[in-house]
Parts: C-alpha cells; sequence; structure tokens
C-alpha cells in the first residue's frame, strides 16, 4: 500500500502544533495533525470528551488566547486530524520528505511528508522514594487532568509535594472542586520562591500569571491549608493503596534535617510535582541533535532560528526546545509554520521574516520568564541523594531499585553512561521507554560518578518510541 | 474515593461494561482510568514484583494503567491497554489484575 503524502505533518495538537498548523492552513498546503489524544488542545487544555458539556471549561484570563486557538483551528475545514494515533517512529527518506509511523485503533499504519513539525510536549519527572508506586500516589498533572478534561475528583484527601508551582494551582482546583487538601510542600526555601519578584521586567510582562498564582495562594490559605517550604516528600506506606504520607524538613541544599520532626498525613491521594521532562524520544529517534539542560527538561532538541531541527525538513516547537509554559509554545509554533512555509517556498524570506518579528519579540519575553520559573522550580542540589534511598524503585517498569544501579555502579567501575547502566540493570528497558526513571538514573550516575549528565547521555531512541503490538507489525508487512 | 463532579456538567448516555466480571455504568467518554478510579478498585495492574499500580501520568506515559480488555467485537482477543488511553464502550470486559507480563 502506498501512503498518501502531505506538504505537512504536524505531530502534537497543543499550543504549539496549532498555532504552526494556523500559519500553514493560510497557504495552499495539505496539513495533517496528529495526536495520541482524542481530542486536540495538548495536556494544557485537554479537553472533556466530545459527549460532555462543560459549562466555562477552564475560565480564568491565563487561558483566553490558547483556548482561541483552540477552537479556531478545531473547527477549521482544511485539516487532517488523526486523533487517538500514537506515534511509534519517523524516519527521513532518501528523496525528499520523511515518513511516520503510528498505531491508532486500525492497527499500525504510516504515512509521508514533505515536513515535519514536531510539537511532542513534556511529561512530569517522579522522584523516586521508598513507596513512590503505591496507588495513589500521582503526578500533579494526572491530577489535574482528570479534573479538567474527565470531571472527576480522584480521591478525598490530598497532600501535593514538588518544587514547581503548578501544585498551587491545582490544589487550589481541587478545593474548589471539593477536595481536602492537606498540605502543598515546596522542597525549596521561601527565599528562592520570592527571588522571582526582584525581577519587575518578569511581573510586568507576565503579571497575569503572577496574579493568578497569588490568588490560589489566597484561597489555598483561605482554605486553612498550610502552604510548606523546607518540606520534601520522604516515603509513604506500600501495599494496596495509599494511605500515609511522610514528609521531611529539609535545608536548602537539600539535605535531610534529622533533628526536625517528620510530618504525617492520613491520605488517600498525593500530587508530585518535581518538574518535568520534555518528551524528544521521537525527535532523537528520527536522528535530530539535543543538548542537555538541567533545568529546562532534559535532552532539549537544538533548533535553527526557523526552528528547524538538525534533521533537514524536521522542525520542532513547544516544550521539546525547553520548558517554557503555552504562551511560548504558541509562539514557537507560530514560527516554526512560518519557517515551514518558507522552507516549501510558500512564502519570501522577507515575508516571512516580517511576519515573525513580533512573535520572536514575544517569544523573547516568555523564554525570560520560563527561566526564572526554572530557577525559582529547580531542585535544591543534595534533593536526590536525601529522597532516592537504596529500596526506592528506580525503574518503575522493571521494578529495578536505587541500590541495585548503585552496585552496579560500585562493581562496575568502568560504566558510565546512561545506555550501560541500562545494559547492565535492565533500567529503562520496560513499557515507558525510560521515560519515568531517565533523569533519576542519569542524575544518580552522575552524582555517584562525580561527572555532569553531559557525560552520562540520553538513552538511546529507538524506533518504536512507545509499545507496538507485534502482531500489527506483521499486519502492516501483509499489506 | 473518587467523584464525578456534577455541577455544570450535562453528562451523555449511560453504557454497560464490566469491570473483573461485575456490571458497572459510565458515560460514554469516559476512559477506562476514571471507571476503575471511580470503582473504588485502587489498581489496574500487578507489576513484576506483584504490587499493585494504579494511574500515574494519565496521559500515556508511564504504563502503570495497563488493563487487559476484550472487546465485545472480537471475544476471543485479550488486549493490553493503557486505561488512562482508551474510552468505555458498552459490553466491554476490562480485567485490572492480570499480571502484567509483557
Ligand atoms: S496513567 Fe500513565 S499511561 Fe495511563
Amino acid at each position: 500500500m502506498t501512503d498518501t503524502i502531505y506538504d505537512v505533518a504536524i505531530i502534537g495538537a497543543g499550543p504549539a502544533g496549532l498555532a504552526a498548523a494556523e500559519q500553514i492552513l493560510k497557504y495552499d498546503a495539505q496539513v495533517i495533525i496528529l495526536d495520541e489524544q482524542s481530542r486536540p488542545g495538548g495536556q494544557i487544555m485537554r479537553q472533556p470528551p466530545k459527549e460532555f458539556k462543560v459549562k466555562d471549561w477552564l475560565r480564568g484570563s491565563i487561558y483566553t488566547d490558547t483556548k482561541n486557538l483552540l477552537h479556531r483551528v478545531e473547527d477549521h475545514p482544511k485539516v487532517n486530524w488523526r486523533m487517538s494515533a500514537c506515534v511509534s517512529g519517523i524516519i527521513p527518506l532518501e528523496e525528499n520528505g520523511h515518513q511516520v509511523w503510528f498505531q491508532d485503533a486500525t492497527g499500525l499504519n504510516s504515512l509521508r511528508a514533505k515536513k515535519i513539525i514536531l510539537c511532542s510536549g513534556c511529561y512530569e519527572r517522579p522522584l523516586a522514594f521508598p513507596g513512590a508506586t503505591t496507588p495513589g500516589v500521582m503526578g500533579t498533572g494526572a491530577i489535574q487532568t482528570f479534573l479538567k478534561s474527565q470531571q472527576i475528583l480522584v480521591g478525598d484527601r490530598f497532600v501535593f509535594a514538588g518544587t514547581h508551582p503548578l501544585q498551587l494551582i491545582v490544589a487550589e482546583q481541587i478545593i474548589k472542586a471539593g477536595g481536602k487538601v492537606e498540605a502543598v510542600a515546596f522542597a525549596q526555601p521561601l527565599s528562592s520562591c520570592l527571588a522571582i519578584l526582584k525581577q519587575p521586567r518578569i511581573i510586568l510582562s507576565h503579571w497575569r500569571v503572577f496574579v493568578a498564582a497569588a490568588k490560589s495562594i489566597w484561597r489555598i490559605k483561605l482554605a486553612g491549608v498550610p502552604i510548606l517550604f523546607g518540606c520534601a516528600i520522604k516515603n509513604v506506606n506500600e501495599g494496596k493503596q495509599l494511605n500515609t504520607v511522610i514528609l521531611q524538613s529539609v535545608n536548602t541544599s537539600g539535605k535531610a534535617m534529622t533533628n526536625r520532626p517528620v510530618r504525617k498525613y492520613k491520605v488517600d491521594k498525593l500530587g508530585l510535582c518535581y518538574g518535568f521532562q520534555v518528551s524528544s524520544e521521537l525527535a532523537r529517534q528520527a536522528g535530530a541533535k539535543s543538548v542537555w539542560s538541567d533545568n529546562r527538561g532534559g535532552w532539549l532538541i537544538s533548533h535553527s532560528e526557523w526552528m528547524e531541527s538538525s534533521l533537514a525538513g524536521l522542525f520542532v516547537a513547544g516544550e521539546l526546545t525547553g520548558m517554557a509554559g503555552a504562551d511560548a509554545s504558541r509562539e514557537e509554533g507560530y514560527i516554526a509554520g512560518i519557517g515551514c512555509l518558507l522552507s516549501l517556498r510558500l512564502m519570501s524570506h522577507d515575508v516571512a521574516e516580517q511576519t515573525t518579528r513580533q512573535a520572536r519579540r514575544k517569544l523573547k519575553k516568555h523564554n525570560n520568564f520560563a527561566q526564572a520559573l526554572a530557577q525559582l522550580s529547580k531542585l535544591p542540589v543534595h534533593l536526590l541523594e536525601t529522597v532516592m534511598t537504596g529500596n526506592s524503585l528506580l525503574c518503575r517498569c522493571e521494578n529495578i531499585t536505587c541500590g541495585t544501579v548503585k552496585k552496579a555502579l560500585e562493581n562496575n567501575p568502568h560504566s558510565l553512561s546512561a545506555n550501560s547502566i541500562k545494559l547492565l540493570t535492565r533500567t529503562g528497558m520496560g513499557l515507558c521507554q525510560g521515560r519515568l526513571c531517565y533523569a533519576n538514573t542519569a542524575s544518580l550516575i552522575a552524582i555517584t560518578r562525580n561527572r555532569r549528565i553531559e557525560d552520562i547521555g540520553p538513552y538511546h531512541a529507538q524506533w518504536p518510541a512507545k509499545p507496538i503490538l507485534i502482531s500489527s507489525i506483521l499486519k502492516k508487512r501483509q499489506q | 474515593m473518587a467523584k464525578r463532579i456534577t455541577n455544570q456538567i450535562t453528562r451523555s448516555a449511560l453504557i454497560t461494561l464490566t469491570l473483573n466480571n461485575q456490571q458497572i455504568s459510565a458515560f460514554e467518554g469516559e476512559t477506562l482510568a476514571t471507571v476503575i478510579l471511580l470503582s473504588g478498585e485502587p489498581a489496574c495492574k500487578l507489576d513484576k514484583a506483584g504490587n499493585p499500580r494504579g494511574p500515574f501520568c494519565n496521559m500515556g506515559a508511564c504504563y502503570d494503567c495497563l488493563v487487559t480488555v476484550i472487546d465485545p467485537a472480537s471475544p476471543d482477543k485479550r488486549l493490553k491497554s493503557r486505561a488512562c488511553m482508551t474510552m468505555v464502550k458498552a459490553g466491554l470486559r476490562v480485567f485490572t489484575t492480570q499480571e502484567d507480563s509483557i
């Protein structure tokens, strides 16, 4: 069977992908948008299912621009949609273009596109600690998407623990929805959070975010919920489901302060909020170059001023170029869309320059804000050593503990790369393909060997980027 | 325990499926993860050490929500499926207790 050929395939229907699509759709180009979710919007705008009617969905001015973009593109008659499609690989072709492999309800499929814009976003970084896999321990973003998309409150009593301010927003939403929040704990000291207020330019350019955050804090306080600083996860109960969360006091560098009593909470849900990792596997699998960033989300994809990666015809936009949020993703998507038109020779260089001038200015401001936010929410330096004790599960899929990996490092003094540790211990070989354990594994190696993560390297990104059924490969071969 | 938010929300038709051979009802558009959380069943799967796991990411990344499903359209096929990425369907048979043996 021959593949359909598109001018542009956009992978990921979040703010970046939607903004790119909108620009390309203004021209006579065939666009297809693929996304693993059933409806467009990305994680920030995880829509309720079509069958639900939700009044005032995602209220608040910080969502307005992105929501408007979503509605414009979702209703656009010229878009080809492939939703609920999980992209497993991008293969550069010898003739011009790329082949995209994806799995959906019909099985394994492929298509061709002259250009690709990859907007694969990010996922949450869990910490490893004793009990971390007990049902009831969730990503804070997960708790939020159950609320905003499925419209369910996942538990009765909640604790949030992390370093990222997202947990304030979600805690407030949980309180509003009728949940009981026992505490919101930040591992860093209050002073590192307040440092952002010393940057008046950032406050001025992003006042809406600060107002939203202030409102959340106000409402959390009003509900009598303590917001703690210098307080991190220690452990939770093991077994059938979560019932006890223990938090510990840590100093400014993240070391345990054992002279302070631990805090114990009886809750059924714990939201973890220790930052995000960019989802760059697909881009790396295709062969695009990446660079390490400690606090902008891991292995980020390098790109030109038109958002083209080191692989010709593969454009990238949004979080996988560095965590920066929905507003920055929208501007990057816009620039990538124009860049794509430029490389398809549908737009002249002069017009492209002119059209992107404002987006570049805005992007710069958003990136300054993202930098400040990354600084605020970075993990205290010794936090991982404090939290990731020997019996903590490092690789959740293969059930490999931190202790096992430490032992392997001791026994193999020359092993340094994440890949060699993967081969030695099976860490990162399971179904999530290292998405959840990579950052913790790499940090553990870096700490033990006293090296930088750049020396450790990423796990190899291979096809398929997400597990697929062998039967679907066989079926595809027979076609 | 999880609960549906009802204020300002209109849901669609109720359908019936089974969870571990028990009949349950769910609204169209709900995911299996939602239904499992609402049922009070804490876990979706057992991990390699036989310990229970529940949804962690709700976005298809962690695979902790893997369940076994049998679709009424092909009743002799058992498929592993991420509960957070799979919509309910009338007559679907869902099992949470299968050991993760992939
Ligand atoms: S909850 Fe992570 S894949 Fe479903």
